[in-house]
């Protein structure tokens, strides 16, 4: 190509052309580099580039959290949609902008105190950005440091939290609702509990009060009038006054099992072995002509409320006493396995699979009149009897009371039987309502047990 | 043995005639006063300050007007009753009812039984000690 001879000047100038051109084109590689260009235009020619780094700039501009790389001043290099979105300012409003001048002015230190700690290591805080459009936004920003090629820029995330928030004030107030409607029905509760405690008391008070007159006249006529009583009238007064007093104890036991429900529990560490032994001392003193063989295993111990686990182990020694009253050789046992126990209160390994902390089950069997299991479903409820009373007598509330001061401690009873040969009640006393002093010093139960010492449970 | 009356506070009239045949057996010769209520017992002990005090006062719980445990904070606020021995019969046996009898001052609490011959056995018992047994204080009444 023949080239004619340039001026001086006319060098000078074309080399600054070709300086420029150069410099164009070394922004433009650069922008290529730094993904800043998706496609270029030569001519009528569109190169799209499609570069290792187009897919990074595509999953920046796809992903929901606002994202920019910023310089050590805090000044946004590059931001990406979201994060315009989330500013409520066009792109063009942002880049080159500090980013402080979109936080809140609330959270002003705690930005700047943010970014000194991001350009050091990871970092990330909850702060509020400034949006114009719809004021401020609730945003996690997480800062880290990057190397670009040998320039340190942070890389920013602000992650939404509006609809975090939303949802956490609804729950607040949901919680809020739920708190003052639990303190409603508290209240109302607490009124209905009182009306029954006042309900218990009249009955105490005046049901008792008619049957005193019942029983007291009937005497008062057998006392006064006997002369003039046949034995069949003075048969019918003596009905009309055991009744009388059957009703009597009828309305006692149905307060103490009130009483039950409403005294308030302690938590104490109870020698289960030492009150098995004091209510069988009482059952001995009161029918001192019966043989029964008591076996008491030492040193059962649980924690719950002394009075109250006193009145289970009286009414089922108590029923064992009663129900081995025709037994010529009686025996009772009390003791204690150790087990797994389902949610119906039934006993489903004697040994417990491998994990599950087993709980101590205690037992009260005997060997007396037993019942049939068929007719057992209802016997934890009052008033349930399975005996005709000319049998054995009673007003069956005992195992209700038993039922619901277990239950107040967490545990549970039920009962295994069969006719004439006996009845096993099991009973536990809730997860942390217990605690078997094998290997601790156990108190000696006060009546020693038999020379067959503590049995085990098949 | 005292030959002051007995006063009975009570409003059932068969616990009243129970309590006066409880009496009669158990051969209390002291003459049993009634007050079917709180009010009236007051009046027998306030109204007529020349009047004797009755060496013991049964004290039901549950009255009409004036309620017993009333009647014993007033029995027990005036120099001249203050130390008159008060037994409470009570049907109730909650504790509570139990407490707050001792807390206002009285005697003993006796739970009347359902049973007649327990019944009559706690009242006559009650005579034995308060009527025969119980030394007071000269000021007592």
């Amino acid at each position: 190509m023949k080239t004619p001879a340039l001026s001086e000047t006319e060098l000078l100038r074309e080399n600054a052309e070709l300086r420029a051109r150069l410099e164009e084109a070394e922004e433009t590689l650069r922008a290529i580099r730094a993904g800043e260009v998706d496609a270029l235009v030569v001519g009528e020619q569109v190169y799209s580039l499609n570069g290792a780094e187009t897919p990074y700039r595509l999953l920046m501009e796809a992903m929901n959290e606002g994202a920019a790389t910023l310089g050590e001043d805090g000044a946004i290099l590059y931001c990406n949609h979201r994060l315009a979105e989330l500013l409520g300012t066009p792109l063009n409003g942002i880049i080159g902008s500090p980013l402080r001048r979109f936080v809140g002015s609330g959270d002003q230190n705690a930005f700047e105190a943010l970014l000194a700690e991001g350009k050091q290591a990871a970092a990330k805080r909850e702060l509020s950005l400034q949006s114009q459009g719809t004021g401020p936004v609730p945003v996690q920003l997480s800062l880290n440091v990057l190397d670009i090629r040998g320039t340190r820029v942070v890389c920013a995330v602000a992650t939404d939290l509006t609809e975090r928030k939303r949802a956490e004030e609804e729950m607040r107030q949901l919680n809020e609702t739920l708190e003052q409607r639990v303190r409603e029905r508290t209240t109302q509760l607490e009124a209905v509990n009182q009306e029954l405690e006042s309900f218990a008391y009249s009955v105490s008070h005046d049901l008792r009060a008619p049957l005193r007159g019942i029983d007291g006249w009937s005497h008062a006529l057998v006392e006064d009038y006997g002369d003039k009583l046949d034995e069949q009238a003075r048969e019918y007064l003596a009905l009309v006054s055991g009744e009388a007093q059957r009703m009597g104890q009828l309305i006692d036991d149905l307060l103490e099992l009130s009483r039950v429900t409403r005294a308030e529990m302690r938590h104490e560490p109870v020698d289960l072995s030492a009150l098995a032994g004091e209510t069988v001392g009482h059952l001995r003193r009161y029918e001192p002509q019966r043989q029964v063989e008591i076996v008491i295993a030492p040193g059962l111990t649980a924690a719950g409320d002394a009075e109250l686990l006193r009145l289970v182990l009286e009414d089922l020694f108590g029923n064992a006493w009663k129900f081995t009253g025709k037994k010529p050789d009686a025996r009772i046992e009390f003791g204690c396995v150790e087990g797994m126990v389902d949610g119906k209160g039934l006993m489903v390994h004697a040994d417990s699979p491998p994990g599950h902390q087993p709980s101590p089950i205690f037992f009260i069997r005997d060997n007396g009149a037993g019942f049939d299991m068929a007719h057992a479903t209802k016997l934890f409820a009052p008033f349930q009897r399975l005996h005709r009373p000319s049998e054995f007598p009673g007003t069956g509330i005992g195992l209700a009371t038993v039922q619901r001061i277990l239950r107040r401690h967490g545990g549970q009873v039920w009962a295994d039987a069969q006719r004439d040969q006996g009845a096993s009640f099991y009973f536990t006393l809730g997860s942390d309502g217990w605690r078997v002093a094998s290997d601790e010093k156990g108190v000696p139960a006060r009546e020693p047990p038999d020379p067959s010492p503590e049995e085990r449970a098949p | 043995m005292t030959t002051r009356p007995i006063l009975l506070v009570e409003d059932n009239p068969s616990d009243i005639k129970l309590t006066q045949r409880a009496f009669a057996k158990s051969n209390i010769a002291n003459e049993l006063i009634v007050a079917e209520d709180g009010q009236a017992a007051l009046d027998y002990l306030f109204s007529d300050p020349g009047r004797q005090l009755p060496a013991l006062v049964l004290l039901d719980l549950k009255l009409p007007r004036v309620e017993g445990l009333e009647v014993l904070r007033r029995i027990r606020g005036y120099a001249r009753t203050r130390l008159l021995p008060v037994v409470i019969l009570t049907t109730s046996k909650e504790e509570e009812d139990l407490v707050q009898c001792y807390e206002h001052g009285a005697n003993s609490c006796i739970r009347k039984p359902v049973d007649f011959a327990e019944f009559a056995a706690a009242v006559a018992q009650l005579g034995v000690y308060w009527l025969a047994l119980n030394e007071l204080p000269a000021a007592g009444g």
